[in-house]
């Protein structure tokens, strides 16, 4: 069978979208519910959707829960979320065993939408408000969580850039600044927030994988579409970062043997396939400008790489490396940007960066998640391109779009994490 | 015509044929209908545990530094001509390697013909360029992957476990070793690594995914250079059934205290290896996963959170070990609660109804790997290593019993344990 792809508006506020491949043995349901970044409420509802993963009413204590999904063949509901641009999109998740694979062919489907309704929409109150133990559980994991942040160097340096790179930008937001107000908040104003959440959000529900969760994702549309919502979002999903009229250098210190090196560029014309290109040709792959110079001509670092942000239109580059190297790394990464501004290229490495996209985009239709997720992006762009039709206008770009591109993009910020003790 | 051996799920339907080609190579192939990616590994048993060995060229056992083999495998992407990454690149195809401590593999996957990426792997792989000049550039950059690595507070914990765990075996060894150790390395000692375990005799090929046996031989036909089999020997040294230091604290600039807590057990192999490491794993998760009363007494006094797990860690190599680790802010009354619950279980039941439920749980989590293309030549490439088929998980699994689980619990023995704790003396403000 071939993959089926289905969109659909279904009320105010509620999308539907599917994607069956009935390849794939399990299925997995996701209900994204999407808010304006607001950085007093989005933490509580975090929070909130924490507890819902860990008991319902009709399974109160978390064992039990787990067992219920565990004799559904694992099943597993998980709750997650994103910033994406100026807003922030929750999640609860999920995945099954297809029916036709358990064992006796048992009818395993239904009990899982239940399960995932249950667990969204009929939680285990005490007084109207969410279980204290489980409050306090999920609390106290959410600020071990942030104090743990700072255990991967890579991902702190990453956080700390944030601030500086998108200042004054809801997406600046980093758990550092709502450790707080976790520690502080009450179980009251955690499940006002989730009832707020369930009132005001954008509804996207997304099934994916084998044909066998169709019925589920029925199941869990008519429920949301008969809640009472107000949604608030407007459906404004790109927000692109403002170039800085002065570029911004920033460092902090962390007990590290290696420092990290960030810096961030912004463009002054957008354009998504063309920086798409450029931002693979300069660091996104192993054929790469940043790949090839910083790291096996100079050998500087292990990883040097370019990522591209689309909805904040940024490319953000990271290393990390010798302090004493930091100087030579800058300049080598600003001489290959203009080495792409230039046209210093060949049509090799023009020709291998087109292909890399063009086969990574395929590879999509041969994981449940990844397809979804594809759909999702392309949902939010206002499209519905198939990873063929992103591939063709990847392939379609000339060297004049590079070119473009690596010109438009300009220095926005440089951030360095310096080692403070024992750092080479 | 070569004549397979072909292995078949009675589960799920799935099947591979395993071919042993006249070069040494043997190559597993697995079809995956429906499927648009084509995931290939390439792999050497060999890894950073083979330190010491001869064969008919070395004469006398040898010693090679720490970090060789992991050295070995970022060195053959150059080859006299150009970077492999060209060569792949012209392809659309991605290509990567790895390195643990007993397997080396290369990997390529696309989403387009594969035949070109198949022969630049075969290809690659069997032509080794090392000069000083490249091998000295390499340096540079193997230091600052290990310096990553030191800047990993859980790495350096589950080394520090291996540590006080194992006295004299070198699974204990950073597998990319040290920044000082790599300053050893030559091009002499990558070729004698090289000429030792590079032997298409000490290799297979898994691939899976959009893909026929007749296309994927003929390549192999092509590209494959007979090898002669030089007669390996991998020495290792006596290990004792003590562990080398029970407790271990280190320091590191973190958020919350971690922990490991790791028994030591006795080394197995083949089947009982694959058959013990299941039924210890079902064990673990019965009496510390999320459903067993040790987890919820805990996990509700705050002494753990979720980052809590366990692991078998096992090697045909001499190597078998029971981990518990994660985060808490009182390590030591995480220890003491463990003891207590291994001593309590010893004299409780099974829970039928938990046991019964793990099992369906392992028979899906089985079932999801056919879902996914690149692990199905991982399970391929894994099980190969371990002298099985990676269907016999599942046999394992729905054939174990209650008794099986009881009897691995006696391989939780505190005498041979090693508790180690990393925590900060900085006081952790977030910025």
């Amino acid at each position: 069978m071939s993959v089926v792809y289905k969109k659909e508006v279904l009320d105010n506020g509620l999308v539907s979208a599917e994607v069956y491949d009935d390849k794939f043995k399990t299925f997995r349901i996701i209900v994204r519910m999407i808010v304006p970044l607001d950085k007093e409420r989005v933490p509580l509802s975090m929070l909130a959707l924490d507890i819902l993963t860990m008991s319902n009413r009709k399974y109160p204590e978390r064992e039990d829960f787990v067992l219920a999904l565990t004799e559904l063949y694992n099943g597993g509901i998980n709750s997650g979320g994103m910033i994406l641009g100026d807003c922030y999109v929750h999640s609860v998740s999920m995945s099954c065993l297809c029916d036709e694979y358990t064992i006796g062919k048992e009818k395993i489907s239904d009990k899982a939408a239940d399960m995932l309704l249950d667990t969204l929409f009929d939680p285990l109150l005490e007084d109207g408000h969410f279980s204290q133990k489980y409050f306090e559980i999920c609390r106290g994991e959410m600020l071990d969580d942030i104090a743990a942040m700072i255990n991967n160097k890579r991902r702190y340096a990453a956080l700390l850039s944030k601030k500086h790179i998108y200042e004054g930008e809801p997406n600046s937001i980093s758990p550092f600044d709502y450790k707080e107000l976790i520690e502080n908040t009450t179980v009251e104003a955690v499940t006002e927030a989730y009832r707020k959440l369930l009132s005001s959000a954008y509804y996207i529900v997304s099934v994916t994988g084998g044909s066998s969760g169709s019925e589920a994702g029925s199941k869990i549309r008519e429920k949301i579409k008969a809640l009472e919502r107000r949604p608030v979002f407007n459906g404004k999903f790109r927000s692109p970062s403002p170039l800085k009229k002065e570029v911004r250098f920033a460092e902090a210190e962390t007990e590290a043997k290696q420092a990290q090196l960030i810096m961030a560029y912004k463009p002054e014309n957008y354009n998504e396939y063309s920086s798409k290109l450029f931002a693979t040709m300069l660091g996104s792959y192993p054929m790469s400008k940043l790949f090839m110079n910083v790291r096996e001509k100079l050998s500087l670092c292990y990883y040097c790489d370019a990522v591209i942000s689309d909805v904040k239109a940024t490319v953000i580059i990271s290393s990390g490396l010798d302090i004493g190297n930091l100087d030579k790394a800058r300049a080598e990464i600003n001489k290959q940007i203009e080495a792409l501004a230039n046209g210093d290229f060949t049509d090799e490495e023009l020709n291998a960066a087109k292909l890399h996209l063009a086969d990574a985009y395929l590879s999509n239709y041969d994981s449940k998640m990844d397809i979804e997720t594809w759909y999702f992006y392309q949902f939010i762009r206002g499209s519905s391109d198939s990873p063929e039709d992103k591939g063709g206008k990847i392939m379609a770009l000339t060297r004049q779009d590079v070119m473009d591109a690596a010109r438009s993009y300009k220095l926005d910020t440089v951030f360095v994490m310096k080692p403070g003790n024992g750092g080479e | 015509m070569l004549i397979p051996e072909i292995f078949r799920s009675s589960y799920t339907g799935e099947e591979y044929r395993l071919y042993h080609h006249p070069s040494g190579l043997d190559i597993m192939i697995m079809k995956l209908e429906g499927f648009r990616t084509v995931e290939a590994l390439f792999g050497t048993k060999y890894g950073s545990v083979n330190n010491c060995f001869r064969t008919l060229d070395t004469g006398d056992f040898i010693r090679v530094p720490d970090g060789i083999a992991h050295y070995l495998e970022h060195k053959l992407f150059e080859n006299e001509e150009c970077g492999v990454f060209e060569l792949y690149a012209a392809t659309g195809a991605t290509a990567n390697a790895f390195t643990s401590f007993d397997v080396t593999a290369y990997t390529f996957s696309t989403s387009s013909d594969y035949r070109e990426p198949l022969r630049i792997l075969l290809d690659f792989v069997q032509k080794p360029y090392f000069t000083e000049e490249n091998v000295e550039k390499e340096r540079g950059i193997i230091a600052q992957e290990i310096k990553m690595s030191e800047d990993s507070p859980s790495r350096a914990l589950f080394f520090e476990l291996l540590n006080c765990l194992y006295k004299e075996h070198p699974i204990k060894i950073d597998i990319a070793g040290s920044v000082e150790s790599i300053q050893e390395i030559t091009p002499e000692l990558l070729y004698k690594c090289y000429d030792t375990f590079y032997n298409l005799n000490n290799m297979a090929l898994a691939i899976a995914g959009n893909i026929d046996d007749e296309t994927v031989l003929a390549i192999c036909d092509e590209c494959l250079k007979p090898a002669e089999d030089k007669r390996l020997e991998i020495r290792f040294p006596d290990e004792p059934a003590e562990v080398a230091r029970p407790r271990s604290d280190i320091k590191r600039e973190i958020g919350v205290p971690m922990f490991s807590l790791g028994f030591k057990c006795p080394p197995l192999s083949g089947s009982e290896l694959q058959k013990t490491s299941i039924a210890a794993e079902m064990m673990l998760k019965l009496m510390f996963g999320q459903m067993s009363p040790w987890h919820k007494r805990v996990f509700e006094q705050g002494l753990i959170n979720s980052t809590f797990g366990t692991e078998v860690f096992s090697s045909d190599v001499g190597v078998f070990a029971i981990i518990l680790t994660g985060e808490s802010k009182d390590p030591d009354a995480v220890y003491q609660s463990i003891i207590e619950e291994i001593e309590a279980c010893r004299s409780r039941d099974i829970d039928e109804r938990l046991f019964n439920a793990m099992k369906k749980s392992g028979y899906a989590g089985e079932v999801q790997k056919y879902n996914i293309v690149s692990e199905c030549a991982d399970s391929m490439m894994f099980g190969y290593m371990l002298g099985s088929n990676c269907f016999d998980t599942l046999e394992v699994l729905s054939g174990l019993t209650t008794d099986d689980i009881k009897r691995t619990m006696e391989l939780l023995d505190p005498q041979r344990s090693s508790f180690c704790t990393v925590s900060s003396d900085i006081q952790q403000n977030a910025k």
